[in-house]
């Protein structure tokens, strides 16, 4: 048998029933550890779930697996199977697949409590996509244009901290 | 602020002086906060890693905190030093373990701790001895208001403190009690109780143990849902449950009392002799014979060793504290060793005679 995803030996064999459907997978131990089905020589059957769940995909969940956050790049994806978002704008762009987790969580999709004393925070995704454009100038060398956006992100940050 | 001399102490949060603390621990809090600015933890550059530890390094020195706050670099710090954080409960195994700039500003009486870089930029903690769960949140709430002048917060108003994992979002507070039930796990009613708890959104979780099972028959519950609850409301419902679970363990106690003094007695005894005369001493065992002698404490069947003392023990017999108290790394058995030195020379110390007859 082959592995599914790069064509070596299989050696890492999955039968499930999802939906009403049996699934096989077959992966060589490189890719399923890559995957993270494989941890400490034991099987990560919560991890290998959601992936396969993940990859079992309605019209609609096709769509929101297609999502990447324009500021920090992550998939909709790449969050369910890790379980941790990638920057603050997420809860906003990926509001249509998270409501449903949140409900599932906590049966509510409603801060309730505790607001910060300034009020609340605006312009904070400009603030985020600067700091990331800094980011990817700083990576490409591009230092001119890096100075740039660092003293454009003090401005913006000092006017932020004074009200 | 020098971990070697932590190392003698057992924290305020450990001197059982809170009310209830025959049977609660501790209570703490937990705020989870993240800078609105930058990328979670888990998605930033390595140069933004440190720009974010040296900007709340920063703001948390300016904070007008007294007693003041120390700051330590956990990167900088060797495995046996962040291992001691974590058996403290001044760090979580996360921030131990995770990689690059990270580090805990921390307080002399170990109350109050703030992680940097774990899996949000900031979690605030409160930890104090017995069930004072309303003076913990008072205190933490100050330390995140001023903290709010210096800083801005990820924050939407509609999904509250924005956090890494979705499971943290709202109030981004998780409120726990660790509580000590032996009369409970032994008599198998904690089945029960757990089911109980979980009814009403309440987790519930053994310490150092393996998934449920407790070790040292010690529990930890905590609320579940972060968002769609004033905070408020998170403390009062774990408030209304915890009197319930005490005054189970409490019955559940007098029962064992009533139904088996003599076979209690003996078990609490051979706790006690062991401790005292073995010479090699597993973690496990030593949490589940401790745990014995604490209700011999509580029910008055012991003399002579005070529930500080205890909790100072369950503490220092960790691996961590041990290693660091008798001054060199120790393997395994070494360690076992170690340990049983250990409990025999500060058991005699405390010269406790324990009282067969009653």
């Amino acid at each position: 048998m082959k592995c599914e995803s790069c064509g070596a030996p299989a050696t890492v064999h999955q039968t499930m029933l999802v939906a009403g459907q049996q699934q096989q997978w077959h992966l060589c131990r490189r890719c399923a550890e890559e995957r993270n089905w494989i941890q400490n020589n034991e099987l990560n059957l919560p991890n290998i779930l959601q992936q396969v769940i993940g990859q079992h995909l309605t019209p609609e969940m096709d769509e929101l697996a297609r999502l990447i956050c324009p500021v920090c790049g992550i998939r909709f994806m790449e969050f369910r199977a890790q379980g941790r978002l990638g920057c603050p704008h997420d809860y906003e762009f990926f509001r249509v697949g998270l409501e449903p987790i949140l409900h599932r969580l906590h049966r509510s999709t409603r801060h309730r409590g505790k607001v910060p004393q300034a009020g609340v925070p605006q312009n904070t995704l400009e603030l985020l996509s600067l700091r990331q454009r800094l980011r990817a100038a700083v990576e490409a060398e591009q230092f001119h244009e890096a100075a740039v956006l660092r003293d454009l992100l003090r401005q913006r940050e000092a006017g932020h901290e004074s009200g | 602020m020098n971990l070697d001399d932590l190392t003698f102490t057992s924290g305020e949060w450990l001197r059982a002086t809170g009310p209830e603390s025959d049977i609660v621990i501790s209570s703490r809090i937990r705020l989870a906060r993240n800078l609105a600015a930058f990328p979670f933890t888990s998605r930033v550059s390595a140069l933004q890693k440190s720009e974010i530890e040296h900007l709340l390094r920063e703001k948390v020195a300016q904070l007008n905190l007294s007693p003041r706050l120390d700051y330590l670099s956990v990167a900088s710090l060797p495995a046996l030093d962040r291992q001691f954080l974590v058996e403290r409960q001044l760090i979580s195994r996360e921030l131990a373990n995770v990689e690059g700039p990270r580090g805990v500003a921390l307080g002399p009486q170990e109350t109050l701790s703030l992680m940097v870089n774990e899996e949000d930029h900031l979690r605030l903690q409160v930890m104090r001895s017995g069930f004072t769960l309303e003076s913990a949140y008072a205190e933490i709430d100050h330390v995140d208001d001023l903290l709010e002048q210096q800083v801005t917060y990820a924050f939407s108003e509609e999904f509250g403190y924005l956090t890494a994992c979705p499971t943290n979002v709202g109030t981004g507070m998780r409120a726990s009690v660790m509580l000590h039930l032996p009369a409970l796990e032994t008599s198998k009613h904690i089945d029960k109780v757990f089911r109980s708890l979980q009814k009403i959104n309440l987790a519930v979780r053994g310490l150092y143990g393996e998934g449920s099972r407790a070790s040292g028959h010690f529990y930890q519950i905590s609320n579940q849902v972060t968002l769609g609850k004033s905070e408020q409301q998170i403390l009062r419902e774990i408030h209304a449950a915890v009197p319930q679970i005490i005054e189970f363990e409490r019955t559940a106690r007098r029962s064992w009392l009533n139904d088996n003094r003599q076979g209690l007695q003996d078990k609490i005894s051979r706790a006690y002799g062991t401790l005292c005369n073995a010479t090699m001493m597993t973690s496990e065992e030593t949490m589940e014979l401790l745990s014995y002698v604490r209700l011999g404490v509580n029910l008055g069947l012991i003399e002579d060793l005070s529930i500080p003392t205890i909790n100072e023990l369950f503490i220092h017999t960790q691996p961590a504290h041990l290693q660091k108290l008798v001054g060199e790394s120790l393997d395994g058995e070494a360690r076992n060793t170690a340990r049983a030195n250990y409990l025999r020379a500060r058991l005699r110390e405390a010269g406790a005679q324990s009282h067969g007859s009653i």
